[in-house]
């Protein structure tokens, strides 16, 4: 079955403070878009919501909704650095919605949700989701190759949700090669069953042919490099706050993200992982 | 290079050799993801194939591969002519 709220609450609930240690100050737990080599992980954040932004054709005068919406950092761009009046943003994390009420945001109503049971109050303008898609597959139900089915559930379900013509910013991280030595297999088994139960990469295809029969793909951009790059900065950044994290979360804690980002790390330098960001508009 | 392959047995031998696991009574409609294995040792399994017949099971075919038979279907589009690949 698609990530519980127990599974996601694993990945995510540990501490808000432990993750301000090392993402950016918003908390973007995305990958990010570097437009040149020089440009920092919060700018590179704002070029990945502002792209996506555009995706959803958003404007001041357009209801947007944030499908797993995270600590709400896009819903803080979209308000006030893009300018829209009002945004809706559905999570699954108990912490994370606790974030976003601190965050008092004008114009933004959260909800702490399923995807599935999310019964929206109108229709929206335009539609973001940013790597939420992640985790509605697990790998038990890839290999029963019900995967394809649950991510057209999920695209046909959220072209309902928006008026007629209506766009999507779409973005995923994606599995591609799969390695074959044994230490990057576990590295990643261990990402798999200890970061993120519960959830598994789409494959690019997987997307494409889940997508269209509701939307069509105006614009693909792929973003491995980028999110090579995010991941570096992230344990980059952890690595500088390592007495911290070992005095105030543990040896373990400390012990299992340093793993998880590097293995990150490699994987996007090896092509095991990608990631994507598209345009979609929905067909009426 | 083999030029004769029994899929039955080499996957039989790969699993002894990766996992030591001894397995029976496998046709061509087993589930891999059901004989006990985790994916790890499933894509030891896979390297052990393609070493031992010089191939490379591409991603998004092996994403596709659930049975016994679906592997032997893959198998046998990569070996090179020439070479029988049974099951």
């Amino acid at each position: 079955m698609t990530s519980t709220q127990a599974e996601v609450e694993i990945g995510y609930d540990i501490s808000n403070e432990f993750f301000r240690l090392w993402l950016d100050e918003r908390m973007h737990y995305t990958s990010a878009v570097y437009e040149n080599d020089k440009q920092s992980l919060e700018q590179a954040q704002i070029n990945k919501c502002r792209i996506l932004a555009g995706f959803a054709e958003a404007t001041p005068d357009s209801l947007i909704l944030d499908i797993g919406c995270g600590w709400g950092a896009n819903l803080e761009y979209l308000v006030l650095g893009h300018k829209v009046k009002r945004a809706h943003g559905i999570t699954l994390s108990r912490q994370q919605h606790d974030e976003i009420m601190q965050r008092k945001l004008p114009g933004v109503t959260t909800w702490c949700v399923d995807y599935k049971d999310f019964v929206p109050p109108e229709k929206y303008d335009g539609l973001v989701s940013i790597e939420m898609i992640d985790h509605l597959v697990s790998p038990a139900q890839q290999q029963e190759g019900l995967a394809i089915p649950i991510y057209r559930e999920y695209f046909n379900k959220l072209a309902q949700w928006v008026k007629p013509g209506g766009h999507f910013g779409f973005q995923a991280i994606l599995r591609n090669r799969v390695p074959r030595t044994r230490k990057d297999l576990e590295d990643l088994k261990f990402t798999a069953d200890v970061i993120f139960p519960g959830g598994l990469n789409p494959r690019l295809e997987e997307l494409v042919a889940a997508a269209g029969q509701s939307w069509e793909i105006l614009q693909l951009h792929t973003r491995r490099t980028d999110y090579g790059r995010t991941t570096a900065e992230w344990l980059r950044r952890m690595q500088l706050h390592e007495k911290t994290i070992r005095a105030k979360w543990g040896d373990t804690v400390y012990d299992n993200y340093d793993r998880y980002l590097s293995t990150c790390v490699r994987a996007f330098k090896n092509h095991w992982s990608g990631d994507v960001q598209m345009k979609l508009r929905r067909i009426d | 290079m083999a030029s004769n392959v029994n899929m039955i047995s080499l996957f039989q031998a790969a699993a002894l050799e990766v996992n030591g696991k001894k397995l029976d009574g496998l046709t061509a409609s087993t589930v891999i993801s059901k004989l006990g294995m985790d994916s790890v040792a499933v894509m030891e399994l896979v390297s052990y194939f393609e070493e031992k017949l010089s191939i490379r099971m591409p991603d998004e075919d092996l994403a596709q591969v659930q049975t016994l038979g679906d592997l032997h279907n893959l198998v046998k589009r990569l070996v090179p002519a020439g070479t029988e690949v049974t099951l």
